[in-house]
């Protein structure tokens, strides 16, 4: 070695284990009485270990999906359904946002393709006409029926469900469920005529996953699936 | 020797980045969409490969990586610059996404859609992976030479007097310039 043992150049060498034993013994005696040499030595060994441990791929990270970045353009939306905040972080993006900020902010995450479900109009709706749309049939015997529409634009869709035992307390949640997993699609509520249309935003490809479900789900701040599923309907029929 | 490229690209000096991830947060935070074209940019990669790290199915971890971005620009306005840097941030998310992933349960009635419940990953194995991919994202914020200097150093593997060899740089440049890559990389972990 031609630094000197205490050179900064030799602080490297000693944390990648590149010094001979005598070299070794001598940068450790200058460590004993140097305090800055030891903090700095000391400041450093967890990042050097941490890095002798990173795994093959964090130097060549995998190409990550294209973003859905979102558009640009202004959409139309009512706000989401007041009531069905509450829970916990995956939900944070339902709650009501300030008046002020409202409909700008409807408009944006839709353009953005969060998963909000709106409540809309028949105006709406129409653009959904031609489309095919998926039955969502009651599980086990229960009440209710559903129609699911994915919008000739991709990557949103209308559901209209009727005969669903009104909302009090909890709410309806759509979800993409499969092999892979489930994705939470929506939320709404539902009143005393037991009907409700809602559009919601796509943001993965239906086609990966087996079936539309709509869940009952109790407003107590558990994200995951309550298994309490009242509608269901496959996807292959898109 | 493999390809250099990809962690090279970014060359800001700490305080240049401070400023521009200060900026980069602002716009995010005000909805600016390119903002969040330029974070999936920046950090994207990384996230993504904590992901695929994580749950082992590179679909599953397309799917929540889009789930990742769309809350973090949901969330942007509530974003706090002073609690956690940007990264740090996304990290989090990804890591509650990826973890909630792994926790769902198929519903019961849906028992003919073949899901299964797996066990959430330990957590300290997971904040361990969320560590790893974030100091694989501030590689990206190192000057190219230096990012190039760990790479041999820690992924071919080769001492620094081979390094020399290759390079064509004196030994003791590229132990000086060694040292004062970990020196900024160390930086970038404790304030980024």
């Amino acid at each position: 070695m031609t630094e000197p043992i205490h050179s900064e150049a030799a602080i490297a060498s000693y944390l990648l284990g590149e010094l001979d034993e005598a070299e070794r013994a001598e940068f450790e005696a200058g460590l004993a009485v140097d305090h800055a040499l030891r903090e700095e030595v000391e400041a450093l060994r967890p990042l050097v270990a941490r890095l002798q441990t990173l795994p093959p791929e964090a130097w060549d990270p995998p190409e990550p999906p294209p973003l859905r970045a979102p558009a640009t353009e202004a959409a139309t939306a009512t706000a989401p359904p007041a009531a069905v905040g509450g829970r916990t972080e995956r939900r944070g993006w339902l709650e009501p946002a300030p008046l002020a900020l409202a409909g700008g902010l409807a408009a944006l995450l839709l353009a953005a393709g969060v998963w909000i479900g709106t409540l809309i109009d028949d105006e709406a709706r129409d653009g959904a006409a031609g489309a095919p749309a998926i039955t969502l049939s009651p599980i086990d015997g229960g009440d209710g029926h559903g129609e699911l529409t994915i919008l000739e634009e991709g990557g949103r869709a209308t559901l209209a469900v009727s005969g669903l035992p009104a909302s009090r307390g909890d709410f309806y949640e759509v979800w993409l469920l499969g092999e892979r997993g489930m994705v939470s699609l929506a939320s709404f509520r539902v009143g005393a005529e037991g009907r409700a249309t809602i559009e919601l935003n796509l943001p993965v490809d239906p086609s990966r996953y087996g079936s539309f479900d709509v869940s009952r789900e109790p407003d107590d701040g558990d994200p995951a699936h309550s298994s309490d599923s009242v509608l269901q309907g496959p996807v292959a029929a898109t | 020797m493999r390809d250099h490229g990809p962690l090279v690209r970014r060359a800001d000096t700490s305080e240049a980045a401070r400023r521009k991830e200060e900026r980069l947060g602002l716009a995010l935070a005000n909805r600016d969409p390119r903002a969040l074209e330029e974070v999936y940019e920046r950090y994207g990669r990384a996230c993504f490969g904590f992901l695929v790290n994580l749950l082992r199915d590179r679909e599953a971890a397309e799917d929540v990586q889009q789930q990742v971005f769309l809350e973090v620009w949901q969330r942007a306005p509530t974003y706090e610059r002073e609690r956690a840097s940007l990264l740090t941030w996304i990290m989090t998310i990804a890591r509650s996404r990826g973890i909630d992933h792994l926790r769902r349960r198929v519903p019961e009635p849906a028992g003919t859609l073949a899901g299964d419940e797996r066990l959430p990953a330990a957590d300290d194995t997971t904040d361990e992976l969320v560590e790893r991919w974030r100091v694989t994202a501030l590689l990206e914020g190192l000057q190219p030479e230096e990012a190039m200097l760990l790479r041999m150093r820690f992924y071919d593997d080769l001492p620094q007097t081979e390094i020399a060899e290759r390079t064509g740089i004196p030994l003791g440049t590229v132990k000086m310039r060694m040292v004062r890559a970990l020196r900024r990389l160390r930086k970038l972990v404790d304030e980024t």
